[in-house]
């Protein structure tokens, strides 16, 4: 049943695409395609342990890309917070054709980059990164919507202030205010896998 | 096979679908069937216009951006090298970009910490992308929960490259002279990580070369001074805008350390080998000379070359099963002259070699689980086998000292590698007709000494008898050809009427009229007879000459079962041969300028003269013909969109009249 249903999703979105097929067309069509996605991440999912938690603690991991080489597979990556394990899934066809787990921290998503703006926004004394935004804009920075963020994955060699970094996920922040000033996020980064923030002290 | 099917039908639905999109580049109708590369919906086939072929699969990794896989070239010059398609990689991608700044305060691994794919690839649009886009299709985590976006994220275009050789045998222009501009196809895409923005552009020539650049854009890294990349110190960075209060503020210099791992597959050879070239000095001071040592790197190694000419060490991987026609191994080498940041341990690196493992993916922090968190270092000091797969990581490295002219938006600066054949072909792979039997020692002269065979006194054709009739022989000589560079076999084949004699032996094998000597038959009686002698040498360009006609007297046959149904031709005349246009099948200008177009125009009976025209929207432009080729100047064409063209050739007295329509691309000025 779940083939028969994959397939006719498949002919909807072949027949959009094909209509509108101009040169630099965007051929986004989100609902349909969003139904092999399911089948795909059901899959994936399948292969995890069964505590397996996402960055805010919820059931089934976290989904951190997918990768489609077109030789019919999709490579999929999902991190699981309890565990604080990666773990790299094939799906082929439905079914998952090899699964393989490690520590290894690779690019956070947009998800994981606001639940650690949260993290550090959600804190009775602002980190200077806050306090500057309040400085330029006026207003106290108190949402993740105020600003535009992306993160990066954040390790290090086992010692000094964030020595759980690595075997922990943990992120630096890069937010920049509505008006494209970047605001000093060089003085801490975020534990997701604690809900903490790390000081890293004064750049010099 | 039913599981297989199941599975393409399910990626397809993810991956959205390839557009067949109208105009010069995708998937060719032509030659192998899109699938032979076994990625149907990422395949890139693009022909160039010198004949040249390139086809590869091409997609955006979440990770690594801009990802080549299953690269294979075909050249211009066909059969004369190989026929079809030679692999060159098997994969190319950027394993890291390492990016740290002097004042030792912040490093930035762009690949491994943040990624060029998923929600940081950059929407191509008019601007962007000159040539078609192809849509590329990832998970967004911008929506709860994620979900599926397409957008138009990998950019192909057909670039001019500019001259690509140029010969001239005289002192003066009044001699032979051999020139073409060369074509690429370009396959790029944007990522944004933070200020910083990058365009990943592969440029794959029709010469068999590959460029890869990594071309950095956006903004200098902002923020307050003093602060982490605006600080006083101006040993470690460069003074941008005015003094403020007194205080100079120096915008942070910077390496951008690429990193790319290149899996090579010359020939698709199961046994591959690298080889590396060191140079000494030797001779006198007089008369110094530069010796070249070559040695077989039989294990993983990673290379940092030292010593006076350190940087004149290159290396390359070749394929000792595939030999081109002179025998040498094919090979590719890399050509990279950039600096390295010595700091660092992994990008003190100037190339790493080890033998292909699915699971070493990155140059530093590998995210593949089967192999996590090493670096080129272990992948070496772990590789024990020998040396017979070869992954190269080439580490590009280029330091950014900012310029007043860099801010915002910077303006793009580029660091680049090359990867070039090197005897992957016995000759250039776009070398002319005329050159074609310039191979090692021996002179050039078009004129005395031509590749192509060239008939001086045409074909002679003599009888048996006093007056021609049934059963009278004829015999041929071939006439005179230039023999100064090499003797020529000769093939023979007879006319009747400018049609080939043919007929069907006793098991119904066609037959045909061949050999010097040809016997007049009764269905002959009333008709015009040549032949025509073909001069061929291997290496060498064949041509063909034909004889004066020979009349047989009496009256013509009426019935003639085998005829034509219409002889539209005088019998005194050979029917003439067939001509073929060939050009590029888009050509693309700018709106207000003269586009150039090629023409080539061929026979089989000998190389057309005289004139080519284009009509294009009421307008026409005339080209004349040399050596077969024209080039013209096209009429200036105000709108951008879609012109129908049309070339003519007007015929001779022995060759035939033909057209072509392709389109010009008119572009946005």
């Amino acid at each position: 049943m779940k083939r028969a249903t994959l397939l006719m999703a498949t002919v909807g979105l072949v027949g959009a695409a094909a209509v509108g097929g101009t040169a630099l067309a965007s051929v986004s069509d989100e609902r349909k395609a969003s139904e092999p996605l399911g089948a795909v991440l059901a899959a994936a999912r399948s292969a995890l342990p069964a505590s397996a938690a996402d960055v805010h603690g919820e059931l089934g991991g976290e989904l951190l890309s997918v990768d489609l080489p077109g030789d019919g597979s999709a490579e999929v990556v999902l991190y699981d917070y309890a565990a604080d394990l990666t773990h790299q899934i094939t799906v082929r066809g439905g079914d998952v054709v090899d699964s393989q787990t490690a520590r290894v921290q690779p690019p956070p998503t947009a998800t994981e980059a606001t639940a650690a703006l949260g993290i550090a926004l959600d804190r009775p004394l602002p980190l200077p990164f806050a306090a500057a935004f309040a400085e330029r804009q006026g207003v106290p920075l108190v949402s993740p919507d105020q600003v535009s963020v992306i993160a990066g994955a954040w390790t290090t060699d086992g010692s000094g202030a964030a020595a759980d970094c690595g075997h922990h996920r943990c992120v630096q922040l890069v937010v920049a205010t509505p008006a494209g000033d970047y605001l000093d996020t060089h003085d801490f980064v975020v534990d997701l896998s604690t809900g903490t923030v790390i000081n890293l002290g004064a750049p010099r | 096979m039913t599981r297989r099917a199941t599975a393409v039908t399910a990626l397809v639905a993810l991956l959205g679908v390839m557009l067949a999109l109208p105009g010069t580049i995708g998937p060719s109708r032509a030659g192998a069937s899109d699938d032979d590369l076994g990625c149907p919906d990422q395949l890139v086939e693009h022909d160039l216009p010198n004949g040249a072929s390139w086809r590869l699969c091409a997609r955006i990794h979440p990770v690594q951006g801009l990802r080549l896989e299953s690269v294979e070239f075909r050249p211009a010059t066909g059969n004369r090298e190989y026929t079809g398609y030679r692999r060159v990689l098997d994969a190319l991608h950027l394993a890291q970009l390492n990016v740290p700044y002097d004042d030792g305060v912040t490093v930035y691994d762009d690949i491994t910490d943040y990624g060029f794919g998923g929600d940081h690839l950059v929407t191509q649009n008019a601007d962007t992308c000159l040539g078609q886009t192809r849509p590329v299709t990832y998970v967004t985590s911008l929506t709860a929960p994620p979900s599926v976006k397409t957008v138009a994220g990998i950019c192909l275009d057909e670039v001019a490259t500019g001259l690509a050789f140029h010969s001239r045998e005289w002192g003066t222009d009044a001699g032979p002279r051999f020139a073409g501009q060369g074509t690429a196809l370009e396959i790029s895409s944007l990522s944004k990580v933070s200020w910083y923005e990058y365009q990943q552009k592969i440029t794959l020539d029709d010469q068999g070369g590959i460029d890869i650049g990594l071309g950095a854009t956006g903004d200098v890294a902002p923020g307050n001074a003093p602060g982490v990349f605006f600080t006083e110190q101006p040993a470690t960075g460069w003074e941008l805008g005015p003094t403020v209060d007194g205080h100079h503020y120096y915008a942070t210099s910077h390496w951008h350390s690429a990193i790319y791992r290149v899996d090579f597959g010359i020939d698709a050879g199961a046994e591959q080998r690298v080889e590396q070239w060191d140079y000494a000095a030797g001779g006198t001071a007089a008369n110094p000379t530069l010796l070249g040592t070559a040695t077989t790197k039989t294990n993983a190694f990673v290379a940092s070359p030292s010593g006076e000419h350190a940087r004149l060490t290159w290396w390359r991987v070749l394929n000792a099963d595939s030999l081109n026609r002179d025998g040498h191994a094919r090979s590719y080498e890399i050509v990279n002259d950039n600096p390295v940041d010595i700091a660092r341990p992994v990008t003190r690196v100037q190339v790493a070699f080890t033998n292909a493992a699915a699971c070493q993916q990155y140059a530093s922090y590998n995210l593949d689980p089967g192999c996590p968190d090493q670096d080129i270092l272990d992948y070496v000091a772990g590789d024990t086998a020998p040396l017979t797969d070869p992954v190269a990581w080439v580490n590009v490295g280029f330091h950014h000292v900012d310029r007043d002219e860099d801010q915002s938006p910077m303006h793009t600066h580029w660091q680049h590698f090359q990867l070039l054949p090197r005897d992957f072909f016995a000759q250039g792979p776009a070398t002319p007709d005329a050159r074609s039997c310039i191979n090692g020692p021996g002179l050039i002269d078009s004129s005395s000494l031509p590749c192509i065979a060239t008939n001086t006194t045409a074909p002679k054709v003599s009888a048996s008898t006093s007056t021609i009739a049934a059963g009278t022989e004829l015999s041929a000589t071939p006439g005179t050809w230039n023999e100064s560079r090499t003797t020529w076999d000769f093939d023979y084949l007879w006319f009747r009427d400018g049609e080939p004699i043919t007929g069907v032996d006793d098991d119904g094998v066609p037959t045909a009229a061949t050999g010097p000597t040809y016997v007049v038959g009764p269905e002959d009686v009333g008709r015009s007879l040549t032949v025509k002698v073909t001069a061929s040498r291997p290496g060498y360009v064949s041509a063909t000459a034909e004889s004066a006609a020979v009349q047989v007297p009496g009256p013509t046959p009426t019935a003639q079962p085998t005829a034509e149904p219409t002889h539209q031709h005088d019998h005194d005349h050979a029917v003439p041969a067939a001509t073929v246009i060939e050009a590029a099948a888009v050509t693309r200008t700018r709106a207000g300028r003269r586009g150039r177009l090629v023409v080539h125009v061929t026979s089989l009976a000998g190389v057309p003269t005289g004139r080519v025209l284009v009509h294009v929207r009421g307008k026409r432009v005339v080209g004349r013909l040399v050596a077969g080729r024209a080039v013209l100047r096209l009429p200036v064409l105000q709108q951008p969109g879609r012109y129908r063209m049309r070339i003519s050739y007007p015929g001779s007295a022995t060759l035939a009249p033909s057209q072509r329509v392709v389109m010009v691309r008119v572009l946005r000025r």
